[in-house]
């Protein structure tokens, strides 16, 4: 933990009356208001902040950001069949983004999930395609299964060296997401090969096998429906679950879980695994839904799980956040490709605002947040990840 | 041989600049995952300014004070703001490629690629009397001007972190911020100023990268160079020295790849050996700290829940 | 690039002596308001103190002594009010580094380094002596050397500082005052850490630095430091002054009224039962030093029969807290064996041995104690959410853990909703809760460490009622406490650890407190 908050003996906010147990203040109507506009300003300040520099970079080159802009919410939401397209587009994130969120949560800091996504993808593309004179359904849910347990196994390693030897999860993860990468390219350039359009991509998942579209002529299946329903259960499952609670007291503050008998060991391996386990799935959905099969290198730009990232982020490891930042990435995704064709502008854009949005992700607007100490003149100390098991 | 070691060294520079900075700024304690948005940065300036200046030098210093300025705008953010660094770093490094894709079509009518011609490459000095030993000496001391200052850039960090009060200053934000901050020092701006140099020396890591061997610009140039000094810094704990050398095993790797992929071995292993070297690398430390303390890998100190 | 060295001429530090252009000493503070949220922390507040005076100031918990000194240093700012040092008036609000230069020192409670640096660059950390940026390392280390010396302090300047231990660190924080020239030498509860011995020797080394014409500034709760050390005295209540005394003046039954306000009786002890079968029983008990800082325990036996209370007297950071630690299972012993009710629980996890019917009220009941960002009810329910107590099919209970968290605080005098984030909780509440938290589910082995510290007059006699209560019903309880008063009241008998060791013991009332400190010092192994 960081260190002492001060002297406990003089904290700030001892009430005078506590000597005689008098109640604590309520807070005035004034204080939970400006607790909503806090709130608000926190989750909406970066997303508006992306909107001014892309507003800034179109009007420097001479396009109307408004009218950009509203291209877009077009594209991603104009009608039914594109928002589908955007909820498809959205639901690997989602999955991400609560596998990331969930670690988070506890503490920790796992950003591996790029690479559990591979693994899973190549995992379910490979038994998606392999397995034959069974029915398609059968062979789908083994797929996305074989998916969530490679994605789950990949981040083994990690978790097992953060929890037993405190290595920390961040550089590990991040150094295995480029092996995930390197490793799914070989094996499937060296052993699982089908043919090369462009990058190597593994034998085509057959028709029975694949998710079908929910919505004729989208890419919205199946998979959409079963990550929202996995985003709520986060939701419920940090709330009203042992584990949920431990996970919570976990990240709130180790030493205290650890006090009353929370496992600190337990935390760290389910959220990293669980969260593995949800790369691989998205992954999964991808290869069953979307490409049919896996390809070299197919979550670029910015990548599914590093989506994952800024979403947790970006939505403050809440469900609901988590949703609306995966449907925002989701529609600025799908929405993408159109702006080069309607509105002159180079496709590229979408990554520019997908790049500032994660570099404003984690943006506080409020000075005073809870895990920070202000010292003179408002300057705010970044605060710095320590993590003792 | 002679020409692998003289790819290798080629190779190493953009990367082994990238690392130092990027232990710079890690001691300052920022881990900066958008080097290679930085570096690209630096590759396009000195493509762009070498173009319409004709001079080479001058190049250099503008791709140089272009990653300053990145560096340091991509601070702000996170010092000031509360931004993620890890989130915010690859945001950089997504940014600059969808900058590129985005500014290029539009004044340059190219779709990623800026290739003017006319470029003046980045010459090759001989070093006078080094460069004359049999064997290595043409090979190690015939390098282009920048690859030398990278050499000398190891020493010099040392000396920064080591023995100069800024240095002193930038450990001490790093390491123990709240203490630093009572002990009067400007936190941010030290933070900031770190990530300034790691822009200033990538951005000339990606002058080399772009002047040295194609004097073009492409979007997609600095392929994960970043993410490789990112593994070296990481690797050498930040130390300069060992920094140098995981940064050198990693370009000699490089250049390896290709005699490689000849003789069979694909080029995915070596791909990912810089990545791997810095997992065995931190279970090793770990292993060995665990051994000075006289306790058994998986146990002691840890609760036992 | 800026230049990070302090803007004022840095080289006439040369030899100690102080600095011609500054008269020495001497500071006032006037009128100081500070508010925290809704809470009023110091009223109209004046403090002034000399050249050559050490000036304490003294003050239950929560009376506003640190606020005040944390204004005084830059760390924090006033609302209203205006500060002086040396006859030259401050700015309205000094960033830290302005009260430095203006020559106002802080030696905190809690000494804290930077870990990547080593002692010797701690010391200078933004007051380098430097040439074009350069450290000059060997004039910096001789200067520091004498003026080490002349404190009779002694440092390895090239080792790492967060090799050092707590009284070290508090020197090389006062060496840094010395350092920077500071006039003005504030210290906050500096001798919570330090041996009998080591006291005497910081308060010869501060009267001798007040000889030399600067002023000192001595927070502290400790009446008998007062007495010993002090020119003056001015005592806050509530964040209002309420007395200031000279030296002449001084009377420490009349202090302490004017601290607390009224006195109150101390807990009367109940006829003291017979102790039951031994609940607890720790054989040959050692443990590792950790690189956190932990102390090593070396041969620890001691019992906790049902019934009784054992006290735990000694200095902090002598291995207490990781004794707590090992009976609760947050350490693992490297040898040696923990028994409750005479079953070995090595193998036991926290929460195994919760449920066994152990309890822990923890010295650092902010970090450890509770969940600050969680609600009232979730800290309460913690435990018994951990220990699978409150749940049903992995789904936990709700309805009947917010009544019992109700019920607890009723119980506890707590009058807070059970929905309140604990940090909105002063730190006598939050206590309580822990207390109650820890108390509620009838433990056979309680283990409570410093339960009263922090907490006011009141506070302490509600909960040192609530222990004797245990007692009585048989629980065995191990109280640690720094407050020997604490601990004559409550424990049937005393240990007291010295390094790592119990190195004797003692029955309250057998022992004077002269004797008691010698062993806590480790002067005397009874």
């Amino acid at each position: 933990m960081s260190g002492v908050s001060g002297s406990a003996v003089d904290a700030p906010g001892a009430s005078l009356g506590d000597a005689v147990g008098l109640p604590e203040r309520r807070r005035t109507p004034a204080q939970a208001a400006r607790g909503v506009v806090e709130h608000a300003a926190r989750a909406l300040g970066p997303l508006l902040l992306t909107l001014a520099v892309g507003a800034l970079v179109l009007a420097a080159t001479g396009r109307n950001p408004v009218s950009v802009y509203h291209l877009y919410l077009l594209q991603a939401a104009g009608s039914w069949p594109l928002l589908a397209n955007t909820f498809s587009a959205a639901t690997p994130l989602l999955l991400t983004g609560v596998g990331t969120a969930l670690a988070f949560r506890a503490g920790f800091f796992n950003v591996g999930l790029e690479g559990s996504v591979y693994i899973g993808a190549l995992a379910t593309a490979w038994v998606g395609a392999g397995l034959s004179g069974v029915s398609g359904p059968l062979v789908a849910s083994g797929a996305l299964v074989a998916g969530l347990a490679a994605g789950a196994a990949w981040l083994l390693l990690p978790a097992l060296l953060r929890t037993y030897l405190a290595i920390d999860e961040v550089v590990t993860t991040l150094m295995l997401n480029y092996v995930a990468i390197a490793l799914t390219s070989y094996i499937v350039l060296y052993h699982l090969l089908y043919q090369t359009i462009g990058n190597a991509q593994t034998r085509p998942i057959p028709q029975s096998v694949q998710l079908s579209p929910l919505v004729p002529g989208t890419t919205l299946t199946v998979a959409a429906p079963i990550a929202l329903v996995l985003v709520l259960l986060y939701g419920w499952f940090l709330r009203h679950t042992r584990l949920g609670v431990e996970v919570r007291m976990v990240g709130d503050n180790a030493g205290f879980a650890a006090a009353v008998g929370f496992s600190i060991r337990r935390a760290a391996l389910l959220t990293m695994l669980v969260g593995g386990a949800l790369g691989g799935l998205a992954g999964g959905c991808v290869v069953l839904g979307v490409t049919h099969n896996f390809t070299s290198g197919f979550s670029t730009q910015p990548g599914y799980g590093y989506s994952g990232i800024a979403i947790a982020v970006l939505g403050r490891n809440s469900w609901f956040g988590v949703l609306l930042a995966a449907l925002f990435f989701g529609g600025l995704a799908s929405a993408g490709g159109v702006i080069q064709l309607f509105g002159n502008v180079p496709i590229a854009l979408t990554q520019i605002l997908q790049g500032t949005l994660m570099i404003f992700a984690g943006v506080q607007f409020v000075r005073f947040h809870r895990r920070r100490r202000t010292l003179a003149r408002g300057q705010a100390v970044p605060a710095m990840r320590e993590q003792e098991v | 041989m002679q020409t692998i070691l003289a790819t290798g060294l080629l190779f190493t520079t953009p990367i082994l600049l990238a690392a130092l900075g990027g232990a710079i700024n890690r001691e300052a304690g920022i881990v900066n995952i958008g080097l290679d948005g930085m570096m690209l940065v630096g590759a396009f300036i000195a493509v762009f300014i070498d173009w319409k200046a004709h001079n080479v030098a001058v190049a250099c210093l503008a791709a140089v004070a272009a990653g300053a300025l990145v560096g340091w705008l991509f601070a702000l953010p996170i010092t000031r703001l509360g931004a993620n660094e890890i989130v915010a770093g690859l945001g950089l490094a997504l940014l600059m490629p969808g900058l590129f894709g985005y500014l290029l079509p539009i004044y340059f009518g190219q779709a990623s690629t800026f290739d003017p011609g006319n470029v003046q490459a980045l010459g090759v000095w001989h070093v006078p009397l080094l460069s004359s030993i049999p064997g290595l000496g043409p090979v190690v001391f015939a390098q282009d001007p920048i690859t030398y200052f990278s050499w000398l850039a190891i020493p010099l960090t040392w000396f920064l972190l080591r023995r100069t009060v800024l240095g002193m200053h930038l450990r001490a934000a790093g390491h123990n911020p709240e203490f630093a901050v009572a002990a009067g020092l400007p936190l941010a701006r030290l933070r900031e100023l770190s990530t300034a140099i790691a822009g200033l020396l990538a951005g000339l890591g990606g002058a080399q990268l772009a002047l040295a061997t194609v004097q073009l610009f492409n979007k997609d140039m600095t392929a994960g160079r970043g993410f490789i000094a990112l593994a070296a810094f990481y690797f050498g704990n930040s130390r300069p020295f060992l920094t140098a050398i995981a940064a050198f095993t990693f370009g000699m790797a490089d250049a390896l790849s290709i005699r490689l992929q000849t003789a069979g071995l694909p080029d995915q292993i070596p791909e990912m050996l810089p990545y791997l070297a810095v997992v065995v690398a931190l279970i090793v430390v770990a292993l060995r700290r665990r051994a000075a303390a006289g306790l058994s890998a998986v146990d002691a100190v840890l609760p036992t829940n | 690039m800026r230049d990070p060295r302090p803007a004022s001429p840095v080289d006439t530090r040369l030899s100690g002596v102080h600095r011609r252009d500054r008269p020495a000493g001497g500071f006032a503070v006037t009128d100081i308001w500070k508010r925290f949220g809704a809470l009023q922390v110091l009223e109209g507040v004046s403090l002034a103190a000399g050249p050559g005076e050490v000036h304490a100031l003294v003050g239950e918990n929560g009376a506003g002594k640190t606020t005040l000194v944390r204004i005084l240093s830059g760390l924090e700012q006033a609302d209203a009010g205006s500060m002086e040092v040396a006859g030259q008036l401050l700015p309205a609000h000094p960033s830290p580094r302005r009260a430095q230069e203006a020559g106002v020192g802080l030696v905190p409670q809690h000494c804290e380094v930077a870990p990547g640096l080593t002692v010797l660059e701690n010391l200078a950390l933004g007051w380098e002596r430097a040439r074009l940026g350069v450290f000059r390392k060997e004039e910096s280390e001789s200067f520091a050397t004498a003026t080490a010396r002349r404190l009779g302090f002694s440092f390895e300047w090239d080792a790492a500082a967060e090799s050092l231990g707590f009284a070290q660190r508090q020197r090389l924080e006062l060496l840094r005052l010395l350092w920077r020239d500071s006039s003005v030498l504030v210290l906050d509860e500096p001798t919570t850490v330090l041996t009998v011995g080591e006291v005497d020797a910081l308060f010869g080394v501060l009267r001798s630095l007040a000889a030399e014409g600067r002023t000192v500034v001595l927070i502290t709760h400790k009446l008998e430091e007062v007495k010993q050390i002090a020119d003056a005295v001015t005592v806050l209540r509530r964040g209002v002054v309420v007395g200031l005394v000279s030296r002449a003046e001084l009377d420490v039954r009349e202090l302490a009224r004017l601290m607390v306000g009224d006195v109150s009786t101390p807990a009367q002890r109940g006829a003291s039962t017979e102790a039951g079968a031994p609940r607890l029983r720790l054989v040959g008990i050692e443990t590792r030093a950790t690189s956190e800082g932990a102390r090593p325990l070396h041969g620890i036996d001691l019992e906790v029969c049902a019934g009784e209370i054992v006290g735990i007297a000694g200095v902090e950071g002598n291995g207490q807290r990781e004794l707590c630690d090992v009976v609760l299972g947050l350490r693992r012993a490297t040898a040696g064996t923990v028994e409750l009710d005479d079953q070995p629980v090595d193998r036991l996890s926290v929460a195994e041995r919760r449920t066994r019917g152990v309890a822990s009220i923890p010295a650092d009941r902010m970090t450890e104690g509770v969940n600050r960002d969680a609600r009232v009810w979730e800290n309460i329910a913690a435990p018994a959410i951990a220990g699978g107590r409150a749940t049903r099919l992995g789904t936990i209970r709700r309805r009947p853990l917010r009544e019992r968290a109700r019920r607890i605080l009723g119980e506890m005098g707590v009058r807070a909703g059970i929905d309140a984030p604990v940090r909105t909780l002063s730190g006598g509440n939050t206590q309580r809760l822990v207390v109650g938290r820890e108390l509620e589910e009838g433990p056979r082995v309680l283990i409570a460490a410093h339960p009263t510290r922090g907490v006011d007059v009141r506070g302490i006699v509600f909960i040192h009622e609530k222990l004797l209560d245990l007692r009585q019903t048989g629980c065995a309880i191990l109280l640690v406490s720094a407050d020997l008063d604490e601990l004559s009241q409550l424990a049937d008998r005393v240990l007291v650890m010295f390094n790592g060791r119990i190195v004797g013991g003692y029955t309250p009332g057998e022992l004077d407190p002269a004797g008691i400190g010698m062993l806590m010092t480790g002067a005397r192994a009874a």
